[in-house]
């Protein structure tokens, strides 16, 4: 990708010293500007994207519209459709041809993706493979054998089956996961293209092939040969988003890097088995011809209840799946102002419903909706569209009312994944031997922890549209920062989201990439674009700016880019001018760079005024001497009964005898009355008043260990037991990056007996030890654990272990047929 | 050191996989990435190792590992046979290729996390280089990455070296790899 490149030749130009690319660089000594504003890192601002963050004064992007009709073969598993692409070109540019994404050709054998699986590489979506190594042989594990399997039997990718503009065939070239459409006719600016596509292509199981979307096939139903659901996305021939900060974003799929997408309406007609359930991006359009007067009443109702309405209940779904049908029945829907469009269907779903009633003129009523299968249980019942409306509460306060007339959670194979009124979330009850259901509460915890993280998608990047493809962290940091504000506010008593102490122990590992990596190249994805950017944002919010600045800009970023396409410096510009702190140094260190935090307080020292009275001055030298030890020599001699000289001989003595060099004579007065005559009027009035009040000057000693400059938080503790907290901005290592001190000024009384920086564990600090002055012993994690009282039968939860359960020998069998799920996204 | 598998292998690997694990499961949030930090502590004479897993991770590896009702939460016997099999996937040695035997302390679970702890005496003399192996849930789904953090602190407690840990990364192809100490520690 020649642009790709040439950006993060850009990007890394502000790196320092490592890199000699650098335009402007620092080509003597070592110093290292970590202020340095970020004006050669960003793009240059123009009329798209201007220097605010904002979209400039010609902000344009592209707008598809499709209208798609769509059969679900279900003994098959495929899918056959046709699509009107209507391409309207807003750029200020002729295009002569079009990009599209064909997604399911990544499942192709000769796919890019399929090509570049490096066996036992790092990071692959996928089933476990092992080198072979030290005598054992290399492994495949029985799912990896499943899934080539599967691919051998299957022909996986699209069919295209035509391609029409007018009556006329179109002239296209497949590039891998893309396919470029000549156009007849160049198009001009602000002209409208329209074209057919006809496409077909057979879905994958998602258990067997670790994708997005796909199959799930539940063999042990009633019905013969059992049931399945049907999850689809990334199912149609999706444009290429068209940029102005990229052009085509066309770089191959090869799986882990998302989606970049164009706003559009769409009008789709899904042709499904007719006792089937569809759950779809958009709005039913044709209720009367598929649900029943009885459904329809229960919607009308679930608009205004407080808790949520079944629409299809548990007792209606299991007697669905007991049967099957050979008759289709086609629902239509309607979704505008979306970029991307997915759905489910399956004679499995049972659907309960909630109107959440936001107010507001944009879309007073939302309903969110739930659909699972008989496996989803109480859990589901429960927990998922409650999850779904308290998602809407929270993430609308920071950005803006919920733009769309529903928010869905559906339960299916996958474990996690968002598209635009739909999120595709995985967990499930167990089934007991006894018939009951039951979930561990770690299983609730993942149920309400994925519904709120896949429903803020809709928000970041469904609606804020950043580009997945290059930039993960766009979307899931801010997701995991969002989603970790929302789940505090469900139950803090969970451990939700990013607490900067939990990204420590990645933060001073070597082996990193920085946040500001393309999503394919990322190595660690989860701590790197997940949660290192979201305890950044926390640590922005809740140390650097505080709520009511950060709270302003990000709302203020939110709504800027509602429904538009944001680049990370429309970000990083948009929070600096919103909230008004320069916050270079903090992108820079956070986003650009892998240094960490480590700041130390090497040591702390007092200073004493000196205020020139030989009668104030010399008194104080005299009791410092006095305060000295005393020799040991002299207390040695004293114990072996040494008489001293001048003690046998008191009878001769001097003027010296009476007075010690601490003596105060006129000469000295004369001197400091001479000395403050000299002065001016401010200079004697500063002396006087400094005499008087006698204050504390303390000088405190700072080291960057860790490379990232950041707020110095203070906690002073005096000796008469009080305590108090002082901040200093980052701003303090702007000329000195390594080293700097500060003065601390106190009242005479507020004698300091020691300081703690960072002393809550805000700023992600990796070393504690050093944090103290005067040094105190910290225990490593090691040596805490074993001072801990552990033993006594006191300790013990009698209350939770009296319900383990004897084990036997089935539960190694049992573990084999545990089901799968796959990663939230 | 890796080779190319002849076909003979690939039958031996699923023999192999057999005993392993059979389907791999995942969840929301589910991290795959595991943390070691190892501390040789001149103040303790120990070198300590503080293993922290997500619970989310383990949640699911359990049950694999002991069966579905396995609940890490709950269940301190689930909790324990975990941390046995996490001390029992980390194993370290020298060069001469002599293990270094570590005594497993405990765990404990801490809001997010599952911490498991080891120690032994710091060997004497610290040797040049240490051999590791972290192979912890990277038989049950391909992306877990496993990252291992070397430090050192010296009697007063103070930390060697630039601040910066040593660190070493484990991922599904990876077994044996070493690290070399820096001379000062």
């Amino acid at each position: 990708m020649k642009k790709a490149t040439l950006l993060s030749c850009l990007l890394f130009a502000g790196l320092g010293s490592q890199l000699s690319v650098a335009a402007i660089s620092q080509t003597k000594g070592d110093f290292e500007d970590k202020f340095r504003q970020l004006d050669e890192v960003l793009p240059t601002p123009n009329i798209y994207r201007n220097a605010a963050g904002e979209p400039g004064q010609q902000y344009w992007q592209q707008e598809v519209d499709y209208k798609i009709k769509v059969k679900l073969l279900e003994d098959k598993r495929r899918i056959e459709a046709s699509q009107k692409v209507y391409y309207k070109n807003n750029s200020p540019y002729t295009l002569k041809y079009l990009w599209v994404q064909l997604d399911q050709n990544k499942f192709k054998n000769d796919s890019m993706a399929e090509m570049t699986t490096a066996f036992a590489g790092i990071g692959r979506r996928g089933p476990a493979t092992k080198a072979a190594a030290s005598g054992a042989p290399a492994k495949l594990s029985l799912a990896e054998l499943r899934r080539h399997q599967f691919m051998d039997d299957h022909e996986l990718g699209y069919d295209i089956t035509s391609l029409k503009a007018s009556g006329r065939d179109l002239k296209y070239t497949i590039v891998g996961t893309n396919m470029r459409i000549d156009l007849p006719k160049a198009l001009k600016p602000g002209q409208s293209f329209q074209f057919d596509l006809g496409f077909a292509f057979n879905i994958v199981e998602e258990n067997a092939v670790w994708a997005r979307s796909g199959y799930e096939h539940f063999p042990d139903d009633a019905r013969e040969g059992g049931n399945d659901i049907f999850l689809l996305a990334q199912w149609f021939p999706r444009m290429v988003a068209y940029t102005d900060y990229e052009a085509w974003t066309n770089k191959e799929f090869l799986g882990r890097g998302e989606f970049t997408l164009e706003f559009g309406d769409y009008d789709v007609e899904l042709t499904v088995p007719a006792d089937h359930i569809v759950s779809s991006t958009g709005t039913l359009q044709n209720p009367g011809q598929v649900l029943t007067a009885t459904q329809r009443q229960r919607l009308k109702t679930a608009e205004t209840a407080k808790r949520p309405v079944f629409i299809v209940t548990e007792e209606e779904a299991l007697e669905n799946e007991k049967a099957g049908t050979n008759k289709t029945k086609t629902w239509k829907f309607k979704a505008d102002n979306v970029r991307d469009f997915a759905w489910a269907s399956s004679r499995k779903f049972m659907w309960d419903a909630k109107g959440y009633q936001q107010g507001g003129k944009v879309q007073p009523l939302v309903m969110a909706m739930s659909f699972y299968p008989k496996e989803g249980g109480d859990l589901w019942k429960k927990y998922s569209t409650e999850s779904v409306v308290h998602t809407m509460d929270v993430y609308s306060r920071f950005s803006f009312d919920y733009p769309y007339p529903v928010a869905q959670s559906v339960n299916g194979p996958v474990g996690g994944m968002e598209y635009p009124m739909i999120t595709f979330n995985g967990p499930r009850t167990e089934l007991r031997d006894d018939g009951s259901r039951t979930y561990s509460q770690a299983e609730k915890r993942f149920l309400i922890g994925v519904v709120i993280h896949e429903i803020g998608h809709i928000y970041f990047p469904m609606i804020v549209n950043s580009d997945e493809r290059q930039w993960t962290w766009m979307d899931e940091g801010l997701n995991s920062f969002l989603d970790g504000v929302a789940g505090r506010e469900w139950d803090p008593n969970i451990p939700w989201g990013v607490e900067p102490r939990d990204i420590v122990s990645y933060m001073k590992s070597s082996t990193q990439v920085p946040i500001m990596t393309q999503s394919d190249s990322v190595l660690k994805l989860g701590p790197n674009a997940y949660t290192k950017p979201a305890a950044a944002l926390n640590i922005l919010r809740e140390v650097i700016l505080g709520r009511e600045l950060f709270d302003f800009a990000f709302k203020e970023y939110s709504q800027r880019w509602m429904f538009k396409r944001p680049t990370p410096a429309d970000f990083f510009r948009t929070m600096e001018e919103a909230s008004g702190v320069d916050l270079d140094w903090f992108w820079r260190g956070w986003f650009y760079s892998t240094d960490h935090v480590d700041i130390s307080l090497d040591r702390v020292y007092k200073l004493r005024l000196d205020t020139r009275d030989p009668d104030i001055d010399f008194a104080r030298l005299r009791k410092e001497e006095q305060d000295k030890p005393t020799s040991f020599f002299n207390e040695r001699n004293k114990a072996e009964g040494r008489k001293l000289w001048v003690d046998i001989n008191s009878d001769v003595s001097d003027f010296y005898d009476e007075n010690d060099r601490f003596t105060v004579t006129n000469k000295e007065r004369n001197k400091y009355k001479k000395f403050v005559d000299g002065l001016k009027d401010w200079e004697r009035k500063a002396l006087e008043r400094a005499v008087k009040e006698d204050k504390n000057y303390y000088v405190l000693d700072f080291s960057n260990k860790g490379g990232l400059v950041m707020p110095i938080l203070l906690q002073l503790h005096f000796t008469d037991g009080t305590v108090e907290d002082q901040y200093i901005p980052a701003e303090i290592w702007r000329r000195t990056p390594k080293a700097v001190k500060k003065l601390i000024v106190t009242e005479k009384d507020k004698v300091l007996e020691r300081v703690v920086v960072d002393p809550h564990w805000e700023t992600a600090d990796v070393d504690n030890e050093n944090n103290h002055y005067p040094r105190r012993i910290i225990p490593s994690r090691v040596e805490a654990f074993k001072t801990k009282k552990r033993s006594g039968k006191v300790y013990r939860d009698i209350m939770n272990d009296i319900k383990t359960e004897l084990k036997t020998d089935d539960d190694k069998k049992d573990a084999k047929k545990d089901g799968e799920k796959k990663d939230a996204e | 050191m890796k080779r190319l598998i002849n076909p003979t292998q690939i039958l031996k690997s699923i023999v192999a996989v057999c005993l392993v694990v059979l389907s791999l499961g995942a969840l929301a949030h589910q991290q795959k990435a595991g943390i070691t930090n190892i501390l040789i502590n001149q103040r303790s004479g120990k070198l300590e190792v503080a293993h922290r897993f997500y619970l989310h991770d383990a949640e699911h590896a359990i049950k694999h590992l002991f069966g579905k009702s396995a609940d890490i939460y709950r269940d301190k016997n689930t909790q324990q046979r975990f941390a046995d099999y996490l001390s029992a996937e980390f194993a370290m040695r020298v060069g001469d290729g002599s293990p270094i035997e570590l005594e497993t302390l405990g765990y404990e679970l801490d809001g997010k996390f599952i911490w498991v702890y080891q120690e032994t005496d710091i060997p004497q003399p610290l040797p040049q280089a240490l051999w590791i192996k972290q192979s912890a849930l990277r038989a049950l789904w391909s992306k877990q990455i496993n990252t291992v953090n070397i430090e050192a602190r010296n009697a007063k407690g103070a930390r060697l070296g630039d601040g910066k840990a040593l660190s070493l990364s484990f991922s599904a192809g990876d077994d044996w790899q070493s690290i070399e100490l820096p001379s000062h520690w």
